[in-house]
């Protein structure tokens, strides 16, 4: 079954075409965020969503708790 | 550099939420209300508007596009305006987003209990509700981008990268899967046929799960997660490796609906092919979100808000490793038309999507009105209720799905079906229907703690107020030392068109070969379009959700070709604008029940389903009796098709009515001489009688010659 799916054309075209498309388009996101200076953007952009400006509420401990 | 002060809009944000929770409860109410049907068909009533095949659509839309369209909007509403320093674009935008999508909803569950369908899964909804999408939708488009336009923030987060991902998509999604050509007000047909029609509709479909069941949420999940465990995302490189392989990948999946069936051999694999692989990126985003507890773990025995979430990530997790286990061909030979779908399907809905939702509410509601939950230990048993309603729904699921898959292909010793009578397999599973209703009622019940704990605590609560804060404006020009990668990254536009061009090269690989190469679809000479009677019958149908539980494809396996007939070829369905092939088969294949019983048979089991099939669930359609047969319509409805390339003559539209007329009368005399004594001649059972009696007839007749003119 394996020599058949390996051998035919047809068969083999679909995911022949897929995987190549894939793999080009996943090493080149890899090389993109290992560019360099990434390090330093990437800390940064981890640590948005901790940067609201507004501290309402008491967000020390999870509000369902409270109380 | 001056700091800018500004207020985020906190009062949009309340309406999402709010509207979550009702069209939460309404959708699930009427999913469980549809799974009792299952259980037990007396519950249908006799009434059309509450039949499962007419609520089932309302089931899905108001679940995907009601529940978790404004859970969507409330997440992404509260977090892009921090996430980008900025109040969002435009209030006014805002508010006639947040209308305008209940308006859709209200529509949507007025229109669809009418019958009002274009019968493809989740786009049932028909064309002045999709053109109102399409405007709401870009009105929501315009107030993101112009927030983007006018953040504060030069770095764009990935939450922000999923969201954009997700506005792009669904709109090119909608905008092709919804080309038609409207009849009525109510009434319109694909420009797609049959084979075409599938494949666009599964891209569609599929899709619509992959961009606005996951994207969305992955986008919540990278802002909702860390602020909740108040740590940073594990890993943000590996959160951009998990947004551009997912984005790239899912488009292409789509045929993994239509395994064995007529579509082309290399769309097939295709869609195999793409849907093993994306079990990578989906992998890497649940390691991402559950390795972001790192350290946090002990608060997770405490904190119902992270258990939702934690659990949420799992069931991520599970589904996306089970689906494309079920895109395997071999496993799909069996899963599919099964109830194993439908535990797939679910353990993503009720897991990932509403337990996101959950933790989300959870976790806003004290920071916009300003108070804590008013009943914390409340909470902690909607996440157990929730959870083992999930575990006792997509088990039953499971067990049901296998055992009527395996029912289905079971041959005895003398090369005969073990179960020859499709009625056989249905029986065996109403226990497990019985328990699949539990599992949802359980949930529900969570969902309805949910509601009762949200408007305790906020009842009487002041709002808090749009909070004020302030950032420094944001330069617009970028300095020449850095790289056009990092200036990808924070310009949002140029972002969006790559994201546009990943997410479009599947669709155009598979779509564009498939619409043009006449080669896809090998004509078959003998087959014809329907008559003005077959016609208005194949509209009942659809009206009436056939497809829902019947499917109009058979795929070339013994046990199919044993059970139905020949399996089914893509030239037959020509002139099906909507293809009917249908995912689930609650009730036999239809593809080739043209012949197979008489009149009488179809007017009795419309009548009563168990006095022809005993042990049958299904409902009575005895309105189809009674109801006389419009056919105001006739006329339009053929020249609409003859637009769309179906080869009726002038004259054959001229003389619609007379020849629809003329055939009513031929069957209404069977019935007559059958001992049918009521008045059958003007009434819609005899259109879907002539229709039913067509099916799958056509390659049974002599092949037309090509230069003989039709008759």
């Amino acid at each position: 079954m394996i020599k058949e799916w390996l051998t035919d054309q047809g068969l083999m075209l679909g995911p022949g075409v897929a995987l190549g498309l894939f793999l080009v388009f996943f090493i080149g996101v890899l090389f993109w965020i290992y560019r360099p200076g990434s390090n330093r953007i990437y800390e940064r952009e981890a640590q948005l969503p901790f940067e609201d400006g507004v501290r309402h509420g008491a967000l020390s401990a999870s509000p369902a708790q409270e109380d | 550099m001056s700091t800018e002060t500004f207020r985020y809009d906190n009062a949009i944000v309340r309406k999402f939420l709010l509207a979550t929770i009702l069209w939460g409860a309404v959708g699930m109410l009427v999913g469980l209300y549809i799974a009792s049907e299952l259980a037990n068909w007396r519950l249908n009533l006799g009434i059309p508007y509450i039949t499962f095949s007419r609520l089932r659509p309302l089931h899905t839309n108001a679940v995907i596009f009601a529940f978790v369209g404004n859970c969507f909007f409330c997440g992404a509403y509260y977090s892009t305006q921090r996430l980008l320093k900025a109040r969002m674009f435009s209030d006014l935008l805002s508010n006639i987003h947040f209308w305008g999508w209940q308006l859709i909803i209200v529509g949507a569950a007025i229109t669809l209990p009418l019958g009002y369908t274009t019968s493809k899964e989740y786009a049932e909804l028909e064309w002045p509700l999709d053109i109102a999408i399409a405007v709401i939708w870009v009105i929501f488009a315009i107030n993101f981008f112009g927030t983007l336009i006018k953040r504060r923030e030069r770095h764009i987060y990935v939450a922000i990268w999923f969201y954009i991902a997700s506005i792009i998509t669904v709109a090119m999604l909608h905008i092709v899967n919804s080309l038609e050509i409207p009849v009525t007000l109510w009434k319109s047909y694909s420009i797609f046929a049959g084979v075409q029609d599938a494949l666009v509709q599964w891209w569609y479909g599929h899709n619509a799960v992959a961009f606005f069941l996951t994207t969305p949420i992955l986008g919540l999940m990278y802002y909702f997660v860390p602020k909740a465990a108040e740590r940073p995302v594990y890993s943000y490189r590996l959160s951009i490796v998990h947004f551009w392989s997912l984005v790239f990948l899912y488009i292409w999946a789509g045929p993994h609906h239509l395994l064995y069936t007529a579509l082309p051999d290399w769309l097939q694999i295709l869609g195999m092919a793409f849907s093993l692989m994306l079990i990578a990126p989906s992998w890497g985003g649940m390691i991402n979100g559950l390795l972001t507890l790192r350290g946090a773990w002990d608060r997770v025995r405490t904190d119902p808000i992270l258990k939702f979430f934690v659990v949420a990530i799992t069931f991520y997790g599970m589904a996306t490793f089970e689906g494309p286990m079920l895109a395997i061909r071999a496993v799909n030979g069996l899963s599919h038309y099964t109830d194993w779908t439908i535990g797939h399907v679910h353990s993503g809905a009720l897991g990932w999507n509403g337990f996101m939702a959950f933790g989300m509410i959870y976790w806003l509601v004290p920071r916009l009105w300003g108070r804590p939950m008013k009943y914390p230990r409340l909470v902690n048993t909607h996440f157990w209720l929730g959870t083992i309603g999930i575990v006792v729904y997509i088990v039953s699921m499971w067990v049901a799905g296998i055992t009527q898959g395996l029912m289905w292909r079971a041959f005895d010793s003398q090369g005969f079906l073990v179960y020859g009578n499709f009625t056989e397999t249905v029986v065996r599973l109403i226990p497990l229907y019985y328990i699949r209703a539990l599992g949802g009622l359980l949930y529900l019940i969570g969902m309805l703690m949910l509601a009762y704990n949200v408007l305790a605590t906020v009842r009487g609560a002041v709002p808090v107020p749009d909070e004020e804060a302030s950032a420094p404006a944001l330069e617009r020009t970028v300095a020449p030392d850095k790289t056009w990668s990092r200036r990808l990254e924070s310009h949002p536009l140029q972002f969006a068109f790559w994201t546009l061009i990943a997410v479009a090269i599947g669709g155009l690989v598979e779509l564009v070969p498939m619409v043009m190469a006449k080669s896809n679809v090998p004509v078959i000479s003998s087959v014809q379009p329907y008559t003005p009677l077959e016609l208005e019958g194949r509209d009942i149908y659809i009206r009436e959700g056939c497809y829902l539980c019947h499917s109009q494809m058979i795929r070339p396996f013994r046990a199919e070709t044993e059970r139905y007939g020949p399996y089914s070829k893509a030239g037959e369905f020509i002139y099906d604008h909507p293809f009917q092939w249908g995912s689930k088969r609650i009730g036999p294949d239809l593809q080739r029940v043209g012949g197979k019983y008489p009149d009488l048979w179809h007017y009795r089991h419309m009548e009563d389903p168990r006095s022809t099939s005993p042990g049958s669930i299904m409902p009575s359609f005895k309105w189809l009796l009674t109801d006389k047969l419009d056919t105001s319509e006739t006329v339009a409805k053929l020249k609409a098709m003859r637009t769309l390339g179906v080869p009726y003559t002038p004259e054959e539209v001229d003389n619609g009515v007379k020849d629809l007329k003329a055939q009513a009368h031929q069957i209404s005399e069977v019935l007559k001489q059958s001992g049918v004594k009521e008045e059958t001649e003007d009434r819609e059972i005899v259109a879907v009688i002539a229709y039913l009696q067509r099916l799958g007839t056509d390659i049974k007749k002599a092949p037309v010659a090509a230069t003989e003119p039709r008759k």
